[in-house]
Formats: C-alpha cells, structure tokens, sequence
C-alpha cells in the first residue's frame, strides 16, 4: 500500500517537474554581459561579478565572494569614477570599489530587472530598468530623479556634454537634459516636488529597441526589432534616414558598428548589411550571410567590423565583403565582441570559459572560469 | 515540429487576443485559457465520464468479491477483470486516452504564456521570430489591429500584479508580501481535487485520492507562489473552468467538501 503511494506521488512529481522542465524557467536567462576598462574586463554572469586581467585572464576579485541563488546579474557592469555598477534581477544596482570589489552602496528603488547596463557620466549614474523607469543617482547612491516610460528599458542610455538620450522598449528614443533643475521635475498634489522627471524630448520609433544604440558625430544610430535601423540628429532632434535594405534588414539584437567609411549592422537572421553613414542607403548590393544568427554586439577595426554568430563563428568583413573566419568555437555568442590590441575578447558562456581571447589568427591566448568551476 | 505545431500558433493566438482586447495580458491568459478548455471539452467529458465509470465500479459488489476471491492469483484476478470489463461495456484505457490528447495541448498552453511574456533576453529572443507577420493580414477585416511585432513589450500590468514576476501583496507594517493568487491557485485546486473526486469503496483508492488532495494544491500554490503570475492565472482560470465544467456535468458534489458521518439512529 505505502509502495503504491510512493509511486503515484514520485510520478506526480516526475510529471510536475517535466511540466516545468519543458520550459527555460531553469535555464539561464540571459547570457554574460561585460565591459572593458582600461586593463580590466568586469564580467557578470549568474549570481556573481569578476573583474578579470586582460593581459592573462587570470581573476582579479568577485563580487559576492560565494554564489547567492537569490541573485542573478546579467547587466554589463558600468564603469566609472572609480565604482564599478552592478544591476541585478531583483531590482538592485550595487556600487562596487573598483579595485578590490567591495560593495560601497547599494539602490534598491526599481521593481523590476535592470537588463541594460547603465551609464556613469557627469558625477551621474543613469540606471534603466524594466520597471519602466530610467534612474538618475549621484555616485552615492541617492535618487535624483526617475523617468518613467510606457515599456521596459533594456538598452544602456548614451551621453554627450548636455544630454542623456535612451532607447527604449516603448518604441521612443528619448533626450533628457543633463542639468536637470527642479523646474523639470513634476508636482505632487501637495504643490511639492516629487522626483518624477519629463523627457526634454522623445521620437516615435514604431517599434521596441533591444540593442543598445550608438552615438557618432551627434548621431544615434538605433535599430529596432521590426529590423529598421534610424539614424537620429540629437542636437536638432531630427530624424535623418532610415534604413530596412527593402525589408531585408530583420530584428537587431546588437549595437551597430560605425567606423569612418559606413555603419555595419547584423540582424537575427545572420546578415551583415554596410550602410552609408551620409544617406542611409545600402552599400552592399545583397547583405552577407554570416551563417548563424547575430544577436552579439560586434567591433571595428580599421578595415571593418568583426562579428560573431549564435554557432560561435567569430569573423571579420571589410567593406569590400570579403569575410576573413578568426575561429568556429560551437559554442554560442551572444554578448559584445571586443578588440583589445590584436586580441579578440568576448563572453561565451560555455562551460569552458566564461570569457576569453583569441588572437587574429584564431588561437585562444586565455580563458576565464571562475575558480569554483573548474 | 514541436514549435512550429503547438507553441508557435499558441503564441500568435495568444498575441492576436491581447490585440483584439485592448492589450491587457492577463485578460488574454484568461480567455485564451477558457478558449483551449473550451476545444477540449469533448475530450475533458469522455475522461469525466470514463474515470466516472471506473469509479463506480469500485465500488460495485460482484467487482469486489472478484478482488477478495482472486487475490492470491494474478492470472485469474486480470482474467475475471477483462471479463467483468466486456460484461459492463467499460474499456480501462478510455480515461487514459483523452488525458495523452489533452496533455500536449497543456504543455502547449503553459510554453506559449512562459514565451510570450519575454520579459528576458533569452525569452524576447526565442519570441521575436515566433510572431507571424502574417497575422494582421489574415484579419484585416478587424480595425484597429496592430503589426504584431509592435505590440512588443507587452503591457504586463493587471490588477495589481506585474504578469512576468511572481503575485505579492504588500501591506504597510507587515515585511513580507502575501502571495494573494497563490494561495486562491492552492484552495482551488483543492476544491478541485475534492469536489470531484467520489469516495470509494476500496479504502487503499480512499487514501490515495486523500493524499492527492493534499499534496497536489500545495504543489500548484507553490508553482504559483514562485513562478510568474502569468501563470498562476493561467492555473486560477484552468482550477475555476474544471471546476465549472464538473458542475455542468452533474459531477460536482458538495457532499465531497463537507463529508457527513452516517448516524444510526438508535431505537
């Protein structure tokens, strides 16, 4: 009788489990998000941040010193004046030392993920969440003040001398005004401020924006998932191209690569377009198929960009098409793709190495793995 | 095949209601839950009926003495059960069969709710290529349609939870949030469980059924105490439409709920 009970409770549970199981509930949910500063890459993944040595891959400090479950950091850490920002999935952004890791600060103002990254600029961090708010916080911690959009902001916010812009899921890119005075602020009922701020401008989009944009010359260049790429005059707020290769360009999931001869974007269907930074026309006459999604952020050198694929094919392309293959790693590569000198550093979540660098030649010169997975 | 059969139309229909009613999400589980229960209701019924039967069976004399009288001889008990089956017109497997049709279209259900809502890289990721462009097309004799691929992000506000995090409610001198639809999910489920299941006769299917009782809507508050509360509406509109579709059926008995002790009545 008990052995009957056991079985039909064990395969309610098998069951239950498979239910759940079949979906990535168990899953990462996202993939590794770094940023390079100076000689240090600052890489979150999991519940945890590392600050590696870009010259030998070798780990610096981490941040917390064990794995915290309840936590998950995927968001490239910021740099900056000396911290290091991290922004979690339970709605916290922790201000680390940036040379031993410590935590100096903590926020926990949102409710939502912070997926983007955020920018240190000015003495100013500026926070995007996906509670639909961007957050504004002096290097202590303290909210100045927040900006609430119609959607979450996954995208990592851009700054010139005066402003702030940020691309948003709610389809508008957006200009704040960096010297923000209580004027800007909106009224409680009370007649007193709150800390709720106005964008000084906006642009309708039409579609969510995923990738973070890119700021060159006083242009943005945003590109969104219907796969139409903008290129935004942000001191006259004006619209100058658009660009979909006639409905070839498909959803943009990275930052697009501007060098001094033409913009390169990839979309999710693994082709490569170059376009002509002046009117936004194509360069190309049909895009290069990379074979394999793109959905990493890719990088220039002098004679193009260098992208990687989902199937882990890291290559370059010049202007005249011509694709030089760096490797073909199988595994996936999601995140930014970075040239440090002659070397090519980038995170592929694999069980391997949670960030690496090869050489032009396509030999790796180091691979991290925190020391726990081993 | 998998995607393309099942998740990918769920996720399209699932979007094309959310369109259709104004972009409320947690609506659009609701009534996209009702419409799938809907479509298998002729399935859901022949299980009724079917588990119906085989409960009254156990509960039927002459099954009984074949199970006390063959108890010591496998071959023989599974013989006079085959014979005891053909003679009452009861086919076993006819519970089993609707449940294996259903449950794909279950999974189907559940997977589609979990992709649409994207509120990951990852998910927004496997969701983007999933969305037909085609569908606005197709009903273009509806006004005021959206381009699919525009309606992302979704709005995932309803009442007072956010549909991609986990349901809480916060009352001002208590620290903790009080997962509200997690606990309604666990006591429909157990109303669920109870209302329909008929005491029997046998006492080791009496215990069994009591344990599932227990064990099965403290397992649905807990998923819908820790899962999105997406899908906690999702279980709350699936617990409540059983729950009516049993009622319908003539299957719903409130003696279940509050069983009665037989008193005999002493001369």
């Amino acid at each position: 009788m008990k052995q009957k009970i056991i079985t039909t409770l064990l395969l309610l549970s098998s069951l239950l489990l498979l239910f759940t199981g079949c979906t990535s509930a168990g899953s990462a949910s996202s993939w590794p998000g770094y940023t390079i500063f100076e000689k240090t890459a600052y890489l979150s993944y999991g519940s945890q941040t590392f600050a590696v040595d870009l010259k030998n891959g070798a780990l610096v400090w981490k941040y917390p010193s064990d794995e915290d479950r309840s936590r998950q950091v995927y968001a490239a850490p910021a740099t900056g004046d000396g911290f290091v920002l991290v922004g979690d999935y339970n709605g916290s952004i922790t201000a680390l030392d940036q040379t031993n890791g410590t935590e100096k600060w903590e926020f926990d103002g949102a409710n939502d993920r912070y997926i983007g990254s955020a920018l240190i600029s000015d003495g100013m961090v500026y926070a995007p969440n996906s509670d639909h708010y961007l957050y504004a916080l002096d290097t202590e911690g303290n909210l100045k003040w927040k900006f609430k959009g119609d959607g979450p902001n996954w995208t990592k916010p851009l700054a010139d001398e005066n402003m702030i812009y940020l691309a948003s899921m709610d389809h508008k890119f957006y200009g704040f005004d960096k010297k923000f005075s209580q004027d800007d602020l909106a009224n409680a009922e009370d007649g007193s401020k709150t800390l709720l701020a106005n964008a000084k401008w906006s642009i309708d989009l039409g579609m969510a924006v995923v990738g973070d944009p890119v700021l060159d010359n006083g242009i943005a260049y945003v590109a969104t998932i219907e796969g139409r790429l903008f290129a935004i005059d942000v001191k006259n707020k004006k619209l100058l191209w658009s660009f979909t290769n006639n409905g070839n360009l498909g959803a943009v999931w990275g930052t697009p690569v501007v060098t001094d001869e033409a913009i390169y974007v990839a979309d999710v269907n693994g082709n490569i377009h170059a376009v002509d930074l002046l009117d936004g026309s194509a360069l190309w006459s049909s895009p290069f198929s990379a074979g394999g999604k793109v959905i990493s952020s890719g990088a220039a050198y002098e004679e193009g960009a260098v992208f990687a694929t989902d199937e882990g094919k890291i290559f370059m392309i010049n202007l005249n098409k011509e694709p030089k293959t760096i490797t073909n790693l199988g595994n996936p590569i999601y995140s930014t793709i970075d040239l440090v000198g002659e070397q090519i550093v980038f995170a592929p979540a694999s069980e391997v190495s949670l960030l690496t660098a090869f050489d032009l030649n396509g030999f790796e010169v180091w691979a991290f793995l925190p020391p726990e997975k081993k | 095949m998998w995607e393309s059969l099942i998740i990918e139309p769920f996720i399209n229909a699932l979007l094309f209601i959310y369109d259709l009613i104004g972009e409320n999400f947690g609506l659009a589980i609701i009534l996209f839950t009702i419409i799938i229960k809907l479509v298998t209701w002729p399935l859901m019924s022949k299980q009724i009926k079917s588990s119906r039967a085989m409960q009254e069976m156990q509960n039927d004399q002459e099954w009984i003495e074949i199970q006390k009288k063959y108890k010591n001889d496998r071959d023989k008990l599974a013989q006079e059960q085959m014979n005891f089956y053909k003679k009452k017109g009861i086919s076993p497997f006819a519970s089993c069969l609707p449940t294996l049709i259903q449950f794909p279209i279950i999974i189907g259900l559940y997977q589609g709710i979990i992709q649409t809502m994207g509120n990951a890289p990852m998910q927004m990721l496997n969701l983007i290529p999933k969305i037909s462009p085609w569908l606005k097309d197709l009903f273009s004799f509806i006004p005021g349609l959206q381009e699919p691929l525009a309606l992302i992000p979704l709005n995932s506000q309803f009442l007072w939870m956010n549909i991609g995090r986990p349901e809480r409610i916060f009352i001002s001198g208590i620290s903790f949030g009080i997962p509200v639809l997690a606990i309604i999910v666990a006591a429909t489920s157990f109303l669920q469980t109870k209302l329909i299941a008929a005491p029997s006769a046998d006492s080791q299917t009496n215990q069994m059924s009591g344990m599932m009782n227990v064990y099965m809507p403290l397992l649905m508050g807990w998923f819908a105490y820790s899962l999105a509360s997406g899908l906690a509406l999702y279980f709350l509109a699936s617990n409540l439409f059983s729950i009516i579709q049993y009622a319908i059926m003539g299957r719903f008995d409130l003696k279940n709920l509050f069983p009665m002790k037989k008193t005999e009545n002493k001369k």
